[in-house]
């Protein structure tokens, strides 16, 4: 059993390493194969060459394997914890808090008569916004008692963020709701090295915590009345996977604005290739192939359109809608389905 | 869990403190610089054959300026670190990013300069859109920019501007891949007059000839402009005016400190919202206006209706406003093409004067009596 | 070793659940019985430390219930509910092996002496022909058993259940309540198990703890078939237990 897993694995990482070069070939100029070796090995290649793969292609493709990684593990995380196959990493309103904080810097400033600190990134703006909704999750997850309670309020919290944002919306000229909706278009573009680097040492982080927790996730899947009467400290578990997710799902969302769908469908598609619920397999199975998902995702974006980048938001929607479908369809009962 | 969440909180706190360094600000007398020129938004500094400009509000709401230095192709520049960008002139190709861009470098006679620009449909010359089809100007990206495409073009210098945040943050990426961009901020000029000044600032990446015939263009233009401000000012009537459309129950007006409203008085007429302080627009409720605008004489710029039916078909309450019903109200849409480029605001820019000059012909038409409206047209 | 001392639950709005003194003994096996809707669930809950509505002092082993961690408690406390979530595509054995995650590693491996564990129990619970079938292609009743595996692979002094025979019919309810005598007998576990079904409980288990009008006290069988009142308020009134030639049986009466 151990090996029929691990060959597929090594199949998943294979193909991950052959969409992200092809990810590194794909993008508005023509690139040649030749040039992406010459910068590979070191080699002297064409000035315009080497800026166009060190700063547009080599950053994109990272973007899209780290960002996939952490949407999956995020989507997984949530689904265990609300055992809700729909569930994924917004649904405690994570991303609308993000959404906030960036409406709030692009749009407020009207409002509020606010002036926006010239270097606080937009990063800042989402991470804030959705770091404020995790704190008040976290403290929340302590008090209440039933989980389905929490994802409740969680969904609440998210409609509030989401009710603010329209308002914003709605005293806003022209150009600040174009910008806005340009930022919730998502946008795998443009991250400069020092921001891609953080990004993925706190997605590494964040998905290492979850690994570390796959007992009590496993346990998670017999429902929190029985994970407790095997000794799971269920307070403990509920907190680190929030906060896992939001630092998750935060982070994306603050770099790249809001990315839907992967994170609904990575974990399905893992536990159904892979037939396995235990998280200490699924969590590395789900950053190889949401990585997988997001490169082909951007390969598409780039290449159905000739000269422009589709919205990769648009994508993953037309991508994921039908594998959701496919999954519904081939599954006896979807409630029951982890 | 409650020390994690410190720890996290603090890490949070810790990542946001150099984003309140305090910017050092260049010591220009220090550096041996003399100040050359200056409206509110940007300022020219000269030492010798070099220049420094500073641009007070690379975006709207940005509290720092940003420092172009130029200097001579093939001499060193002298070393100053909070240079922004650092840039040899005279520039040898350049992409745009707005049509208001394109009027200033066409009044220097430099179109051929370009070889890249943003959405070209909405170019109103024929020459640039002559120069597009014919190849030598590319598609640059509209909702984004295109790096690789700028990258690929080897472009000298892209100027571009920015209205928030987000925008800022993608120029920061474009420099950080080689790219030279210069932020322009012409928009944020409340004066028409200094609006226009903005042509010192392109001429100066070409160098001194193109300097010094900027400078002419803009005395000349200058000079037209105040006297048919000084001949409107001793005119005893003036009318009252309104301006806007509607959309969604919000009627955008200008503020009172706008360069549209510095247009209203110049040119003689009562503006309802000229005492309000703001810079930009105001939203306003439509029922708001509309008390205003009933008696108001003309109404300016209905968004993009062409013609009076359109309007009065959308919103049959609107033909009891006075301009309605005395049919005097004007677009400045009458250089315009369908696809939404609008010589307004191209040569619009660098001509105050004209723009000017279409308006004291609307509303006070016996003072001007032989030339004819330019920008705009009765609906 | 499982003792409850003046304890009162509120398990609904008005409704409270009283007992004064009851002691769980290991190697027994105790049938809760109770009306439906008399609370029976939450006095298990609260026997497992689970319900915040109980006053009153549970002990297991000397120390109060609340004093244990989560895990030490669950070296000596292992259930079985009636509703139970389980992933769908989970082989049995992985199931089962859940009961093991008090004692292995913080990975969750298993050893030699936990697969050996877990292959005695199904054979225990007759589940060794289902090894590697998946918990959605189970039947109740064999689901149930794998939920009871799970349970035993705790290795805990005290089992409780409830209501295990609920989906079951009355072939796998004897299946099952013979396992449970079983485990108490041979394996010296304390055993409760809840149930409505009055009549089986009297044969297999060694005492009733009854909930009658609010109120939970301990009977053996004898002192229940000699209350003629209590039976008739448990069974209702068309089951009658009769003695007749020395034989013993429960008639009913259709009248």
């Amino acid at each position: 059993m151990y090996t029929r897993k691990g060959i597929r694995i090594l199949l998943l990482a294979v193909l991950l390493f052959l969409l992200f070069i092809l990810d590194l070939l794909t993008g508005a100029v023509e690139l040649s194969i030749g040039s992406l070796f010459d910068y590979l090995l070191g080699e002297p290649i064409d000035q315009r060459d080497f800026l166009i793969i060190h700063y547009s292609r080599f950053p994109k493709a990272f973007t899209a394997l780290i960002c996939g990684a952490a949407l999956s593990v995020a989507g997984l995380q949530m689904q265990t914890l609300f055992r809700n196959p729909l569930a994924g990493p917004y649904i405690l309103g994570i991303s609308s808090g993000a959404g906030l904080g960036v409406a709030i810097l692009l749009m407020g400033a009207g409002f509020f008569g606010i002036s926006a600190l010239y270097s606080w990134s937009l990063a800042a703006a989402a991470f804030g916004g959705a770091f404020v909704i995790l704190l008040i999750l976290l403290l929340l997850s302590f008090r209440i008692k039933d989980v389905m309670t929490l994802l409740i309020i969680g969904i609440m919290i998210g409609a509030v963020a989401t009710a603010m944002i329209g308002i914003l919306q709605y005293f806003s000229n022209d150009f600040q709701l174009k910008s806005f909706v340009i930022w919730s278009l998502g946008s795998l573009d443009s991250l400069s090295y020092d921001k891609l680097f953080l990004m993925m040492g706190v997605v590494l982080l964040a998905c290492l915590m979850a690994f570390l927790n796959s007992k009590s996730l496993n346990s998670l899947l017999m429902g929190e009345r029985y994970a407790k009467s095997i000794g799971v400290d269920i307070n403990r578990i509920r907190f680190y996977s929030i906060l896992s997710t939001g630092l998750l799902a935060g982070t994306v969302t603050a770099y790249c604005g809001p990315i839907g769908f992967i994170g609904v469908v990575v974990p399905h598609l893992s536990r159904m290739i892979f037939q396995t619920t235990d998280h200490s397999w699924l969590i590395p199975i789900c950053m190889i192939s949401g990585g997988i998902i997001l490169l082909v995702a951007d390969i598409l974006s780039h290449w159905l359109v000739e000269q422009t980048a589709l919205p990769i938001n648009s994508i993953t929607a037309l991508l994921g809608i039908p594998i959701i479908i496919w999954i519904l369809l081939s599954k006896k009962r979807i409630s029951n389905s982890f | 869990m409650r020390k994690s969440l410190v720890i996290i909180l603090s890490c949070f706190i810790l990542s946001l403190l150099p984003a309140c360094t305090p910017q050092k600000s260049i010591d220009f007398e220090a550096e041996g610089f003399e100040k050359y020129h200056h409206t509110d938004e940007f300022s020219i500094y000269q030492k010798e054959e070099e220049y420094l400009i500073e641009i007070s509000h690379p975006f709207p709401t940005a509290t720092r300026a940003e420092y172009y230095q130029l200097f001579p192709a093939g001499q060193n520049a002298t070393s100053i670190p909070e240079i922004t960008q650092q840039i040899a002139y005279p520039i040898t190709s350049m992409a745009i990013s707005s049509t208001t861009h394109y009027g200033y470098v066409e009044a220097l006679g430099l179109v051929d300069f370009i070889i890249g620009a943003s959405s070209p449909q909405l170019f109103y010359s024929d020459r640039f859109q002559s120069n597009l089809d014919s190849g030598m100007i590319n598609p640059i990206g509209s909702t984004h920019f295109n790096k690789e495409i700028l990258i690929k073009s080897n472009v000298n210098v892209l100027f571009s501007y920015a209205l928030d945040q987000a925008s800022f943050d993608e120029i920061a990426s474009l420099r950080e891949s080689g790219i030279k961009v210069v932020l322009v901020s012409e928009f944020l000029e409340t004066d028409p007059l200094k609006k226009a000044e903005w042509l010192k600032f392109f001429a100066l990446f070409f160098g001194e000839e193109k300097l010094k015939r900027s400078e002419a263009y803009l005395t000349s233009i200058g000079k037209q402009y105040r006297d048919i401000k000084e001949a409107v000012s001793h005119l005893p009537n003036k009318p009252k005016v309104l301006m806007g459309y509607p959309w969604k129950g919000v009627w955008h007006v200008s503020g009172g400190a706008s360069y549209q409203a510095q247009f209203f008085e110049d040119a003689g007429a009562i503006y309802p919202w000229a005492e309000t302080k703001a810079v930009g627009s105001l939203p306003l409720d439509v029922e708001v206006v509309l008390v205003e605008g009933l008696d108001c004489d003309f109404w300016i710029n209905p968004g993009n209706k062409q013609s009076v039916d359109q309007i009065t078909e959308e919103h049959a309450d609107f033909a009891q406003l006075k301009a309605v019903r005395k049919q005097q109200v004007y677009s400045n849409y009458a250089r315009s093409k369908p696809s939404g480029a609008n010589d307004y605001w191209e040569r619009g820019v660098v001509r105050p004067d004209l723009i000017l000059a279409d308006l004291v012909n609307i509303f006070h038409p016996q003072l001007l009596p032989d030339s004819a409206l330019y920008f705009y047209k009765k609906i | 070793m499982l003792v409850i001392k003046h304890i009162s639950i509120r398990y609904k709005e008005e409704e409270v659940v009283q007992a004064q003194q009851l002691t769980l003994q290991p190697g027994q096996l105790v049938a809760l019985v109770g009306r439906n809707g008399s609370g029976k669930s939450s006095v298990i809950k609260g026997m497992m430390g689970q319900n915040p509505f109980l006053k009153g002092e549970i002990r297991i082993e000397q120390k109060l219930i609340q004093d244990y961690k989560a895990a030490e408690l669950s070296g000596l406390l292992a259930a079985v509910f009636t509703e139970a979530p389980y992933p769908a595509i989970m082989k049995i054995e992985e199931f089962v092996a859940f009961g093991r995650y008090p004692f292995n590693n913080w990975f969750g491996r298993l050893r030699a002496k936990d697969l050996a564990l877990i292959d005695h129990l199904l054979e225990e619970c007759q589940l060794r022909h289902l090894k590697g079938k998946s918990m959605d292609q189970l039947s109740d009743g064999e689901r149930q058993r794998v939920m009871i595996a799970r349970a035993l692979a705790q290795e805990s002094k005290v089992l409780l259940l409830d209501e295990p025979s609920t989906h079951l019919d009355g072939k796998n309810t004897i299946s099952i309540l013979k396992l449970l005598r079983k485990q108490a007998k041979e394996n010296g576990k304390a055993v409760l198990f809840s149930t409505h079904r009055i009549v089986e409980s009297l044969e297999l288990a060694d005492q009733l703890w009854i909930i009658h009008r609010g109120n939970l006290a301990a009977y053996t069988k004898e002192e229940f078939l000699g209350d003629a009142e209590l039976q008739k308020e448990m069974l209702g009134e068309h089951i009658i237990y009769q003695k007749k030639d020395g034989k013993h049986g429960f008639e009913i009466n259709l009248s």
